[in-house]
C-alpha cells in the first residue's frame, strides 16, 4: 500500500530547556528537568496532537559552567518509563551513549522500554563527545572522534544480534506440558569483537519492534557513513533559511 | 543521505530525515516578532558565549577581543562536537563574524519559522516540499512555543491533508512506517514472516 506522504513530527522535551536563559522566563518552573508530572503532561499534549514522538537527549558529564538543563535533570530511561505509562501511542526516544555502557546493558534496557510501552522506544546512538564523560566512567581520555564510531558500530551490531536472541514465538507457554519455551527458538550470539566480547543471549522476550527504532544525531561524516551504511533509521539536522542555503539540511 | 543509503541497497524510505526547527508562534507575525526579540533579550554575551563554548570541550572564550573576527582555534573543535563546531566556525569565517556576532547568533539562531501560525504552518510545509526533509524535530526554545505550535500550526497542517488526525499505528515503527525487522534465526529457517512483520510495514 503506497501510503500519502505526510509530515511527520518528533519533539525534544529538555526542561527548562537547553538555552543558559530558558528557566529565567517566568512561566518557566525552574525544576521543570527533573518533574516527571510536567514531562507526562507535556507528552499527552505531544499525543493529543498526534506527533511522531517524544525524544530526551542526554549528557554524561557537568560544569559549573553548563546550561541549567545540563545541570539537574532526569536520566533518560527512567524517564521515558515513567511516560510509557502515561501515553499510548507516542513513540519514545532516549539518548544512549555507546562509548560508556555496555550493549548487554542498554539492549536489556532498550527491550525493557519497548515490551512496557507495547512498541514504542528509540535509540538516539550518541559516541559523547565531552571529555568530562570519559573521567566520569573510569576512562583517562575519550577516543579520537573514528574509533568512537567504529566502537559505536560495534556496539549496535551486538544490540542487534541480542535483540534476535528469542524468536518472535519462541514463549509456548504450555503449561499442560510444563513447556515455557521451545529451546530451538533461542539463541546465544556468541559475538567476539575488537570491542565487546558478549555470550547472550539477552534475559527478554523480542519485543514488539523486533529492534527499537534508532535514531542518529550526529552529523559528522563517520555519523553520517554509519547511519547511510546500515543502522539508524533517523537522522536530524537544522533547518536554517531556505534561500539561503544551498542545502537544507545543516548538520547540528 | 538517501541516496547513500539506497546505494548500500536499503530502501531509502526507511532512513527519515527530521532537521530541527524552533518555531516561535505569535497571534500574528508582530506578536512573534516581539517574542523573539524579547528572546535574544534574555541572553547576555557571556551567556552567549559560555553556551557556545559547550560544544568547544568548554573552551574559555572570555580571553578573545569580543568584536575582533571569530578566533582562530582550529586544534580544538576536532575530535569533540565536531559537526557543530566546524559549522560555527565555517559560518563565522564564510561571513565575517566578529566573536560577539557568532556567539549571539549561536545562542539566539533566526529563522523561518517565527511569525502567526499561518506563517509558521507555511514555512513548515515549503522546507517540507523543498525535500528538506521527511519531517521535522521541534526543539522550541521560548516558554510556551511548543503547545502553541501544538494547538496553532498543527490544526493548519491536518486541514491541509499534510499531517495525521489519527495515529496509524500504536507502535513507533507503525506511525513511521518502517518495517519490523525479522528476527534473523527465523529468516535463516527460512519460516514464513510472521504477521508482525507485515503489520509493521
Amino acid at each position: 500500500m503506497v501510503r500519502e506522504r505526510m509530515i511527520r513530527l518528533g519533539y525534544m522535551d529538555d526542561g527548562v530547556g537547553g538555552s543558559t536563559w530558558g528557566w529565567r522566563q517566568p512561566g518557566v518552573d525552574p525544576d521543570a528537568s527533573v518533574s516527571i508530572a510536567r514531562y507526562e503532561d507535556t507528552a499527552r499534549r505531544a499525543e493529543a496532537a498526534k506527533l511522531d514522538f517524544l525524544f530526551i537527549a542526554d549528557s554524561l558529564s557537568i560544569g559549573p559552567t553548563s546550561s541549567p538543563h545540563f545541570l539537574n535533570r532526569l536520566e533518560p530511561l527512567t524517564l521515558l518509563s515513567a511516560v510509557s505509562r502515561a501515553t499510548s501511542n507516542i513513540g519514545l526516544a532516549a539518548t544512549i551513549s555507546t562509548s560508556f555502557e555496555q550493549p548487554f546493558t542498554v539492549a536489556r534496557q532498550l527491550a525493557s522500554l519497548d515490551v512496557m510501552s507495547r512498541g514504542r522506544a528509540g535509540w538516539n546512538v550518541v559516541t559523547s563527545a565531552l571529555e568530562g564523560a570519559a573521567l566520569n566512567h573510569s576512562c583517562a581520555t575519550l577516543d579520537e572522534h573514528d574509533e568512537r564510531y567504529r566502537r559505536a558500530e560495534e556496539h549496535v551490531d551486538v544490540c542487534r544480534g541480542l535483540w534476535d536472541s528469542w524468536e518472535d514465538d519462541a514463549f509456548v507457554h504450555d503449561k499442560a506440558a510444563g513447556i515455557f519455551f521451545t529451546p530451538e527458538k533461542l539463541h546465544p550470539l556468541g559475538h567476539k569483537g575488537a570491542f565487546y566480547q558478549v555470550k547472550g543471549p539477552l534475559n527478554i522476550r523480542r519485543s514488539p519492534q523486533g529492534h527499537p527504532v534508532i535514531f542518529q544525531a550526529g552529523a559528522s561524516k563517520a555519523g553520517r557513513e554509519l547511519a547511510a551504511q546500515k543502522h539508524p533509521l533517523l537522522v536530524f539536522g537544522r533547518c536554517r533559511t531556505v534561500s539561503k542555503r544551498r542545502n537544507p539540511i545543516m548538520p547540528t | 543521505m538517501k541516496a547513500r543509503a539506497a546505494a548500500e541497497g536499503r530502501d531509502p524510505d526507511h532512513l527519515l530525515i527530521f532537521p530541527g526547527i524552533n518555531p516561535i508562534v505569535g497571534r500574528t507575525d508582530t506578536e512573534a516578532e516581539e517574542k523573539y526579540r524579547a528572546m535574544t533579550e534574555l541572553v547576555t554575551i557571556d551567556e552567549a558565549l559560555r553556551m557556545m563554548s559547550q560544544p568547544f570541550s568548554y573552551h574559555d572564550f572570555s580571553q578573545y577581543e569580543l568584536d575582533a573576527p571569530f578566533p582562530e582555534i582550529s586544534d580544538l573543535g576536532e575530535n569533540l562536537y565536531l559537526s557543530t563546531t566546524n559549522q560555527i566556525k565555517q559560518n563565522a569565517r564564510d561571513r565575517g563574524l566578529t566573536l560577539r556576532q557568532a556567539a549571539l547568533e549561536f545562542a539566539t539562531p533566526r529563522s523561518d519559522f517565527i511569525g502567526s501560525a499561518e506563517h509558521v504552518a507555511n514555512a513548515v510545509v515549503r522546507w517540507f516540499e523543498a525535500g528538506a526533509g521527511d519531517g521535522f524535530m521541534l526543539v522550541c526554545r521560548l516558554d510556551g512555543a511548543f503547545e502553541a505550535f501544538l494547538d496553532d500550526v498543527v490544526p493548519i497542517l491536518q486541514a491541509r491533508g499534510l499531517f495525521r488526525r489519527n495515529y496509524e499505528a500504536a507502535t513507533l515503527r507503525g506511525n513511521l512506517g518502517l518495517p519490523v525487522p525479522q528476527n534473523r534465526h527465523t529468516a535463516r529457517r527460512g519460516e514464513p514472516i510472521s504477521d508482525l512483520v507485515q503489520t509493521g510495514g
